[in-house]
């Protein structure tokens, strides 16, 4: 019988946990839904709560959890048929803030209070978490920041600004790092933070994308007090902590499975669409195009299940070559769905890619999303670690 | 490309309007005053189109026997890329370029004396609508018909992403009046009042921070006056708008990437990260200079192309399908570059850069992509050796 590579598992098992997973979102996953978040449109907060509910109902919310803490203890396997069947089916994606990197860090690192506290309500969806890390002077560079931190009594006093904050305009809490401490080389000193969204002193400026939507934000901190016990880990020695849970973003932000679930609307699209009359992708041009992208998303799918659960391996090339190729994919798919719009792509009317809109769209239906679509992802080669970032990582493992 | 003269130079007539356009434009049309004027949704701002009358930009292409200056489509070039840096929103395209020289082409003495007086003088604004939701890039595919009747036309189909068309007074709409949807012959072409009964307008704005509108006509009445040139023999006149319409395309699109790079070479220069400037990095040196290499590629196919059309010369429409070609792939890549370069800041509404992209992405959805471009390019150098 053939094996799950580097485990035991039969995959005979896994085709059945692939049944259940269809299951899954057969009975939960309305078709129209789907529909839109294939098609990009944004979700709003009461949407993606609704599928977060269901997912907890089912004890599939926390998909990197262990079971002690309320997730279902997947393989590496499991998690990525998982992934891959949500993305094929087009069911909404989480911010997965909390979930990921937050969770990881609480269970690593959080008194048994903050864990008590805080994963529970992670889990199923009652706090959402935004992330505090960049700042207007720090981005590659994050150990540089900045946001000062002081202590007085039993707090912590924060003055200054966090930048490109996704969702904090609807998140409860912030993981927030700061610098308690200038002494000594830019990774010391730097705090961990939980930051409950409703403390006296914030402000959030919103930030409006390419795309004409909102989901970025600045943050000003003026004077925000937090009780010491929202720190994680001990004061000034954040930054090795930050290390640990930063690499695990990589793997799912190359998102094979979404290369996949874009790949496969692009081919409807071409089906679909006519040029010079006839459909694109007879268009030799086109269709060459289309068929290096297959051959080149295989090599990547090869590559992660060779690597899958092996986390040194995830932080390291291998996962940093995933991330950057994967976006570059991505985003070239979103790039030809844009062509695919003819002069339909100039059209933009922003009011569309929000949800309850029901006016009538202008032009093919998938080109109300296409090129806000391509324009807000030209951000997945930028944010998660830039693409240029993936190569100091590459490079950094040839000459250790 | 056999046969064209590669040496293009500018005259000191056009090195002033550069000069002029550059200055005005610099100091009239900063990146937040754009922003601005494309906030208020009026499809560019009346001030700024005042002030395009009074520099003489309004009339440059068209004849001086109809009042304009009597500029080339170099000169049209010239001005587009100054545009093109500053990211201007006004309609330019369609009401000069697309309208106006279309109707000082076709138009006869009435209709010219009755519209382009008014465009010159910035009181008259219009609208191209050449294009429909089934065309794709082929403006020779017609489904709008229009049938004689009584003393005129009465005409009806759809128009689609028609730039401008909102605040235009009147609108250019090719119909078919014989043949098959894609026959060459039996297109004509109609000038047609914004406001006429039958005609309904659903406007929106653009990727690229401009106007434009689906057009719909219902069972619209014309006088014969409205048809302009020869009944059944507009095809050769919508090419000639198409081509001087890529002309100014091109222009942009060149102006397009001077701005990119001008804004990377600068952010680059003043942001620190890991304690040195982004421009100390060899990674990025690089980069930027494979992006002054784009710009400059990008500006000599251009130029040439502009010069190749304004001389009238037998290889100037396949070097325009060429440039045009380029302009969609490479000069894609080098926004798509500038954006990478800059971080997250270029994924905003609130800078600059990213409204390069969204620029060069319509000018290459505007009158046949990369591919179709390309297929042009291939389809005339055959038919040159042949
Ligand atoms: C859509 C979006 C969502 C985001 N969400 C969040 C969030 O929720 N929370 C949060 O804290 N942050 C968020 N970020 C910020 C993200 O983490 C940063 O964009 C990222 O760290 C890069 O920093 P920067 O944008 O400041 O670019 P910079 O670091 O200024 O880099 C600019 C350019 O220089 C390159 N560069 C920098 N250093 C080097 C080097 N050493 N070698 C070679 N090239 C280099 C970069 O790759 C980039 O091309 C988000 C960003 C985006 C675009």
């Amino acid at each position: 019988m053939t094996a799950v590579p580097g485990t035991q598992q039969p995959l005979t098992d896994l085709e059945d946990f692939r049944r259940e997973v269809r299951a899954f979102l057969a009975a939960n996953l309305s078709p129209a839904l789907a529909e839109r978040v294939k098609a990009g449109f944004y979700l709003d907060k009461p949407e993606l709560d609704r599928w977060q509910r269901a997912l907890h109902a089912r004890g599939w919310a926390g998909t990197n959890w262990p079971p002690e803490h309320g997730g279902p203890g997947w393989t590496p396997m499991q998690k990525y048929v998982f992934e891959d069947e949500c993305a094929q089916a087009g069911a909404p994606i989480l911010i997965m803030m909390g979930l990921n990197q937050v969770a990881a860090l609480l269970m690593a690192a959080g008194t048994e209070d903050q864990k008590r506290r805080h994963l529970p309500r992670i889990l199923d969806g009652s706090d959402l978490w935004c992330q505090g890390l960049s700042e207007p002077n720090s981005g590659s560079d994050l150990a540089s920041l900045k946001c000062p931190a002081w202590r007085e009594g039993d707090e912590y006093v924060v003055d200054g600004s966090k930048i490109w904050t996704t969702a904090a305009h609807w998140a409860n809490w912030c993981f927030l790092l700061v610098r308690t401490s200038s002494d000594g080389p830019k990774q010391e000193g730097i705090t961990i933070l939980l930051l409950d969204m409703k403390t006296p002193g914030i402000t959030i400026r919103p930030i409006i994308g390419l795309d004409g939507m909102h989901s970025l934000n600045q943050l000003f901190l003026d004077k925000v007090r937090i009780p010491v016990s929202c720190r994680v880990g001990e004061e000034g020695r954040g930054w090795p902590l930050m290390k640990y849970f930063l690499g695990h973003e990589r793997i799912s932000a190359a998102g094979i499975w979404k290369c996949k679930a874009h790949f496969a609307r692009l081919t409807k699209i071409a089906r679909e669409t006519r040029r010079d009359g006839r459909p694109l992708i007879e268009n030799p041009r086109f269709r060459d195009r289309m068929a290096w992208l297959e051959i080149r998303m295989r090599a990547l799918e090869v590559i992660l299940l060779s690597i899958i659960g092996d986390s040194a391996k995830a932080k390291g090339a291998e996962g940093a070559l995933l991330k950057l190729r994967g976006t570059e994919l991505q985003q070239e798919m979103l790039a030809m769905m844009s062509e695919a719009c003819g002069p339909y792509a100039v059209p933009f009317h922003p009011e569309v890619l929000r949800s309850g809109w029901t006016g009538e769209h202008v032009g093919p239906e998938f080109a109300a999303t296409a090129t806000p679509f391509y324009l807000f992802w030209r951000k997945s080669t930028i944010s998660g670690g830039s693409s240029e970032i993936m190569r100091n990582v590459i490079a950094q493992n040839l000459y250790p | 490309m056999t046969g064209l003269d590669l040496r293009v130079e500018l005259s000191p007539e056009q090195r002033m309007l550069q000069d002029a356009a550059a200055r005005y434009l610099e100091k009239a049309y900063g990146f937040q005053e754009r922003q601005a004027i494309v906030a208020a949704g009026s499809d560019g701002d009346a001030g700024k189109w005042r002030d395009f009358a009074q520099m003489g930009w309004l009339g440059l292409p068209l004849p001086e026997s109809d009042g304009g200056n009597g500029g080339s489509a170099l000169d049209l070039f010239l001005l587009a890329q100054a545009f093109g840096k500053a990211l201007a929103v006004e309609p330019y395209l369609s009401t000069v370029v697309l309208g106006a020289m279309t109707v000082a082409a076709a138009g006869n003495a009435a209709q010219r004396a009755r519209i382009l007086p008014g465009v010159i003088a910035g009181r008259t604004r219009l609208a191209f609508g050449c294009t429909e939701p089934e065309s794709g890039y082929a403006l020779l595919d017609v489904q709008t018909r229009a049938r004689a009747s009584g003393d005129g036309f009465v005409l009806t189909g759809d128009k689609s992403v028609v730039l401008g068309a909102a605040s235009a007074d009147h609108l250019l709409i090719s119909a078919r009046t014989a043949g098959a949807r894609d026959s060459r012959l039996g297109i004509s072409l109609f000038l047609v009042d914004r406001t006429a009964p039958g005609v309904t307008l659903r406007p929106y704005g653009t990727i690229d921070g401009r106007r434009a509108a689906e057009v719909k006509l219902q069972e619209v009445r014309v006088g014969r006056d409205a048809l302009l040139g020869e009944l059944h023999g507009a095809a050769a006149r919508i090419e000639h708008a198409q081509a001087l319409g890529i002309v100014t395309l091109l222009g942009e699109a060149v102006g397009c990437l001077e701005g990119a790079l001008a804004c990377t070479v600068e952010y680059h220069r003043n942001r620190h990260q890991f304690g040195k400037p982004l421009s100390s990095f060899q990674a990025l040196r690089h980069r930027v200079a494979d992006l002054y290499v784009a710009k400059e590629e990008t500006r000599a196919l251009c130029l040439l192309a502009a010069h190749a059309h304004a001389a009238g010369e037998p290889g100037a429409a396949q070097a325009l399908a060429g440039a045009k070609a380029w302009v969609g792939q490479a000069g894609r890549h080098a926004a798509e570059e500038a954006v990478q370069l800059h971080g997250a800041i270029a994924i905003t509404d609130e800078y600059v850069v990213g409204h390069y992209l969204k620029r060069i992405i319509a000018i290459d959805r505007l009158f046949g992509d990369t591919g179709t471009a390309l297929d042009r390019y291939i389809e005339l150098g055959r038919a040159a050796d042949a």
